[in-house]
């Protein structure tokens, strides 16, 4: 609320009392004079005065709580963004394991491969048509 | 007139924008690379050896893939549960 961060919250608790004052003050001190020829004006700006103050009052209450809510949010959001980035590193180490996982594997593959090459090689010519079918479904065309 | 000028100046105090910014959670940067594609075989070889070779790069690769397409479903579970738990 704009108005609470332009003037202290006091002032507004002041005004209330004020107003307070001066309802009670236009019912108990009639029989000053001048009270008594201006009751009924004091009693409007009182209880002018008490209506905002009252407002006031519970806006800053409001206000309080929705400063405390976002306090609380605050302090979740960084722990959320904790979590978050600790997730992404557990995530990228499990990720490197497996991608060593398959780099070991290929290597694997890869030599065993060239071990019996000259065997298989020996044994199987591969028509042009096999690799064409192959690389066609391997998504090149060309 | 004076009172509507006062109520509506009374409303208008009310206005609140709550400052509590979320950023967008960080993927890693290893999940961001897009899957190669698929090795073709040189076409004029008729060496099986090659062919083996060519197919096996190519189970590595989508090994790969499948281990980074799985860590993108386990990285949103993580990343949405820890996000609901913002309340």
């Amino acid at each position: 609320m704009w108005i609470l961060k332009w003037l202290p919250d006091f002032v507004f608790y002041l005004i209330l009392l004020a107003g307070l004052a001066g309802i009670a003050a236009s019912f108990v001190l009639k029989f000053v004079p001048f009270v008594a020829q201006y009751r009924i004006p004091i009693q409007w700006v009182a209880g002018i005065m008490t209506a905002f103050g009252l407002y006031m009052v519970g806006a800053i209450s409001d206000n309080n709580a929705w400063l405390a809510r976002v306090a609380d949010l605050e302090k979740q959001v960084a722990v959320a963004e904790a979590k978050s980035a600790d997730a992404n590193t557990q995530l990228v180490s499990k990720l490197a394991a497996k991608q060593k996982e398959i780099s070991a594997v290929q290597a694997d593959a890869h030599n065993r491969v060239q071990q019996v090459a000259a065997s298989i090689d020996a044994v199987c010519k591969v028509p042009a048509t096999v690799i064409s079918i192959l690389n066609d479904a391997a998504g090149s065309k060309k | 007139m004076k009172l509507t000028i006062l109520l509506s100046a009374l409303m208008l105090s009310a206005c609140v924008s709550v400052p509590v910014e979320r950023k967008f959670p960080k993927a890693p940067l290893e999940l961001q690379q897009a899957c190669p594609n698929l090795q073709t075989i040189d076409p004029t070889t008729t060496k099986l050896s090659t062919v083996v070779d060519t197919v096996v790069t190519n189970y590595g690769q989508y090994r790969e893939c499948q281990v980074k397409t799985d860590s993108w479903i386990e990285w949103y579970t993580t990343q949405k549960k820890i996000f609901d738990e913002v309340k």
